[in-house]
């Protein structure tokens, strides 16, 4: 069979819904109303806590935080420590967020049932 | 004037605030094309269009996670044919349908019931062919032949790689015109001729 043909055979394959599909759908949208989901934009959270800890190292990195007077003991803060104090802060962070973004599309799964 | 995918658009910002009214416009423009779709994977029409229903709900659900990368179309599409598989998957029946299509050596015994209606309905030939496909090829040649998507668009909808969709398009047109001519003889000349 050419593939003309075989496309004009095709063309008689649609099916259509019966005539109360829409009532019926609407009627179940109606009568089991639809939890609203929790949204959570990840994307938005990413960005916020990305452009956080840019300029936390930027700090880190520039202005010298080395003394401190604790009850006449000085402890000089290097940036190494203070940068990784920095990055498990931000690692923490998203560990939080993703851990909080799958408990939320475990609500929604369970408010959808 | 408005074009069609600017109307998508704006109806499924309107169905994110809850509306309903734009809810079964979408419903409505697109109830049609989605059942051929599901139609096509679960083969039973009355079965197909309950979940059909849930797509549609799941899409109300969604709404909110629809970010204009995509037609809606397709992204509506995605969601009936996963919704779809899903159920057959849930009805273990997808293995058995496979095994059932890979040879159309059987000749059904509705095949007397077919040639009785052969003058009256040609469509119910067609149909009952694209019955006893697999449901990949048959979902894989209404998107290409009946609806003209893009090889491009069929990944985007169905999740195959471009490979796969290629080859159910070769063995889906195959099995069709074996199918054809196990429900029609010949006669699948009239059929063609017809058009």
């Amino acid at each position: 069979m050419k593939e003309k043909e075989f496309k004009k055979i095709m063309t008689q394959s649609e099916v259509s819904t019966s005539e109360s599909f829409t009532d019926d759908l609407l009627h179940k949208l109606v009568s089991q109303p639809v939890k609203n989901p929790v949204k959570i934009d990840l994307r938005k959270v990413l960005l916020i806590l990305t452009f956080l800890s840019l300029i936390l190292f930027t700090l880190a990195a520039t202005i010298s935080l080395p003394y401190k007077s604790l009850m006449d003991v000085s402890t000089a803060v290097s940036r190494v420590p203070l940068m990784a104090g920095i990055l498990f802060l931000l690692l923490a962070g998203l560990n939080h967020i993703l851990r909080l973004a799958r408990k939320v599309d475990y609500y929604n799964e369970v408010a959808k049932q | 004037m408005i074009s069609d995918s600017e109307l998508d658009a704006s109806l499924i910002e309107r169905v994110k605030e809850g509306e309903h009214e734009a809810f079964v416009q979408l419903v409505n423009k697109y109830k049609d094309v989605s059942f051929s779709l599901a139609n096509s994977i679960i083969k039973d029409r009355s079965k197909a269009e309950d979940v059909l229903q849930d797509a549609f709900l799941k899409m109300y659900e969604k709404a909110y996670t629809f970010k204009h990368q995509s037609a809606f179309s397709s992204w509506l599409y995605r969601i009936v044919v996963n919704t779809s598989y899903n159920a057959l998957k849930k009805e273990n029946k997808y293995n058995k349908m496979q095994e059932l299509t890979t040879e159309l050596q059987d000749v059904p015994q509705e095949v007397q019931y077919y040639n009785r209606l052969w003058e009256k309905d040609q469509k119910v030939y067609i149909l009952k062919a694209l019955e006893m496909l697999k449901p990949d090829e048959a979902l894989v040649l209404r998107l290409y032949y009946l609806y003209e998507h893009s090889v491009k668009e069929i990944e985007d909808i169905t999740g195959f790689g471009a490979s796969k969709i290629k080859v159910d398009l070769h063995r889906g047109r195959k099995n069709m015109e074996k199918a054809l001519r196990i429900l029609l003889g010949n006669q699948i000349r009239d059929i063609i001729n017809n058009f």
